[in-house]
């Protein structure tokens, strides 16, 4: 999965150094298209390995806000508030795609700036899943 | 309006602070209409000064998190003139 949405965020940083976000192909608006349900997925994945790992150490999970909290603190990520812009952001990207070129540009980019993010978080969640579990 | 006192401030602070203090701001959709229940909180902002997107995630996210509510947060977007700004306005509450 991880490997999947590197190349589409290869081929979207691509188009984004175009800047031709008026007269896309369709081949263009396939990659963006693969990229918005890559980082989808992968956020959400992402989400539920943390959830999973906060079960695992008998964490309060009924509410994602105390997983984050507890994240924070075993420094998987950098805050609450960057993981909440980040799952914002694919939930508004998902329902507030449009056609309108200046917006999806906006939408890209800021895709794009936290695609490493989402892959430095999930190196840190493996990091401790290897240190505490051995795998 | 189905919103406390303390609401509404907490909606004013995060949307001036995160699109300026000249931000105009309206509640629509369910929450104006006091024979219902529950629903999402629908705003509608015209901003002095547009925010970039980050800013606009941020501020609904601050607002859900203050309220404990889903939020839907529709901000004006400079040159569009498009039919749910008109709907927010007519149908909704100024905070």
């Amino acid at each position: 999965m991880r490997e999947y949405l590197a190349y589409s965020l290869s081929q979207v940083e691509a188009i984004l150094q175009l800047g031709a976000w008026e007269a896309l192909s369709p081949d263009q608006h396939e990659s963006l298209a693969a990229f918005r349900v890559r980082f989808s997925e992968f956020q959400e994945h992402l989400g539920k390995t943390m959830r999973s790992v906060a079960i695992e150490e008998e964490q309060d999970v009924e509410r994602f806000g105390a997983v984050l909290a507890f994240m924070e603190r075993l420094r998987v990520i950098d805050s609450v508030e960057q993981w909440k812009l980040i799952r914002e952001l694919r939930n508004a990207v998902n329902h507030e795609y449009e056609d309108d070129a200046a917006r999806l540009a906006e939408f890209f980019e800021l895709m794009t700036k936290e695609t490493p993010v989402l892959f430095d978080y999930f190196d840190r969640l493996k990091d401790h899943c290897t240190q505490e579990y051995g795998i | 309006m189905r919103l406390t006192t303390d609401q509404v401030e907490a909606i004013r602070q995060r949307i001036q602070s995160h699109m300026g203090p000249k931000a105009r701001i309206w509640l629509f959709g369910s929450r104006v209409d006091d024979s219902r229940r529950g629903g999402d909180v629908d705003l509608y902002v015209e901003p002095a000064t547009p925010p970039g997107l980050a800013a606009r995630l941020r501020c609904k996210s601050a607002i859900a998190d203050a309220l404990d509510l889903d939020v839907d947060l529709i901000v004006q977007q400079p040159g569009r003139d498009l039919p749910i700004y008109r709907i927010a306005k007519h149908s909704g509450v100024a905070l």
